[in-house]
């Protein structure tokens, strides 16, 4: 139903983009998933001492939120999402034409008189 | 509920998303929404075979095939290396008339320059969510769900948006979000405030009378007749006409129960219509069917509207993460 999710740890975010992907970038880090465990619960376990290390990966997994941003920031994810990010923003430029379309939109809906 | 035809994302709005849809029983020529007496019953809230689904269909196909068409007011959300701090004094005090004094000596060294301890909550974050689109926000109590929920919609008493932080709101600065555009950005908090004295019915109607548009945008509609309608539809979309008469309540007051009072919350801001949504743990008190119902609520408003959702779930369904075309 949701589109996107974000997950923050300890006011770092370690992931932002598309649901469909999330638990598989988490997975790909070297965690696991318990068994019967919801998406969201999986994803929010990373942060917390419930997590579950694949065997092997124990080593290479990211424990601390700093390790996370790091993982994260060099993630193929994160380069798509800034791309997007400036692509919104070129559309969108602050200050641009939209500015007026909006103005217009909330007075349209304003109450002029009783 | 009528199921959705397709369960992917629409890159825009209405019509696209209306013409999607298919709902028996609809006629291809839609009719006044806020028309009384209303001739369909699937249109009708009173009636037992009302459909939030086809009436919010029937809106989005009649305001689109309007003369003038409504202009759209959308919000997409796109921020980067965005840092938020919290500041603090090291004594803080509920004043009171004997601490007034202590209170005005911190007043005093702050005026002097002693600065306040600033406290980074938020450390460099990037994201975006493009108008129609739903967020949802992961994270253990405590990591800064909703301080990231607060400054996104610029509710941000006592939080400081660090320089360098970059916030674009489709085109719109912050700060001009938060002066013009005050009511399309609204935070939900977790805990309902209500005025435990009015009935259910009362506080929905003063919600819907709060942001009614002037008589005559739809045709031969006055204001008073168009928010009484509304409240009626957001009544019976959430399943309250059965308590419309009873007190809202609190834990001192009797009134509804928890899980009605949260959905009155829930109505309350779905009235307002506001463009871009912040829910802070909004489904806490409601037991897992209604927290899906909820989360779809929010998509049926994502994908007509064009409302932009960010919301924080300490416990979220699964049904409500997985994107499944059978549950749009």
């Amino acid at each position: 139903m949701f589109d996107k999710v974000t997950v923050l740890y300890l006011g770092r975010q370690i992931y932002f983009g598309p649901c469909a992907e999330a638990a598989a970038y988490f997975e790909e880090l070297g965690f696991e998933r318990a068994p019967r465990q919801t998406t969201p619960d999986f994803l929010t376990s990373v942060t917390s001492s419930e997590r579950l290390v694949r065997a092997g990966m124990e080593k290479a997994v990211p424990r601390t939120p700093e390790e996370f941003v790091q993982r994260w920031k060099s993630s193929a994810l994160y380069v798509n999402l800034m791309k997007d990010v400036r692509a919104f923003d070129a559309a969108y430029p602050v200050g641009g034409a939209n500015v007026r379309q909006l103005l217009d939109a909330k007075h349209f809906r304003q109450t002029r008189s009783q | 509920m009528e199921r959705m035809a397709s369960e992917s994302a629409p890159e825009s709005l209405t019509s696209k998303a209306a013409s999607r849809i298919t709902i028996n029983g609809l006629p291809d020529v839609p009719e006044n929404p806020f028309a009384s007496p209303v001739a369909n019953p699937l249109l009708d809230p009173h009636h037992q075979s009302f459909s939030i689904r086809a009436w919010l269909t029937n809106l989005t196909r009649f305001t689109s095939s309007a003369e003038t068409p409504f202009p759209h007011q959308q919000f997409g959300v796109s921020f980067h290396n965005l840092s938020v701090s919290g500041s603090t004094t090291p004594t803080d005090y509920q004043k009171t008339v004997s601490n007034i004094p202590l209170a005005l000596v911190s007043l005093f060294r702050r005026i002097a320059g002693s600065s306040s301890r600033k406290i980074p909550i938020l450390h460099s974050f990037d994201g975006l969510i493009p108008h129609g689109e739903l967020l949802l926000v992961l994270g253990r109590p405590g990591s800064g769900c909703s301080t990231l929920l607060k400054t996104i919609s610029g509710d941000i008493h006592g939080l400081t948006i660090d320089d360098g932080s970059h916030l674009n709101y489709q085109g719109i600065p912050p700060d001009q979000m938060r002066r013009q555009f005050r009511g399309e950005a609204i935070y939900m908090a977790e805990h309902d405030v209500h005025f435990p004295q009015l009935t259910v019915d009362q506080t929905l109607s003063f919600a819907a009378k709060a942001r009614a548009p002037p008589s005559g945008i739809f045709p031969g509609v006055t204001r008073e007749v168009f928010a009484e309608r509304l409240k009626d539809v957001a009544l019976a979309a959430f399943g309250l006409m059965g308590v419309k008469n009873t007190n809202v309540g609190s834990e001192m007051v009797r009134g509804v129960s928890g899980g009605e009072r949260k959905r009155v919350s829930i109505a309350e801001a779905m009235l307002s219509g506001a463009g871009l949504q912040c829910w802070d743990n909004s489904t806490r008190g409601l037991d897992s069917a209604n927290a899906v119902e909820f989360c779809r609520v929010l998509k049926v408003g994502a994908e007509m509207a064009g409302a932009t959702a960010v919301v924080a779930l300490y416990q979220a369904p699964q049904v409500a993460y997985d994107v499944s075309p059978c549950l749009g």
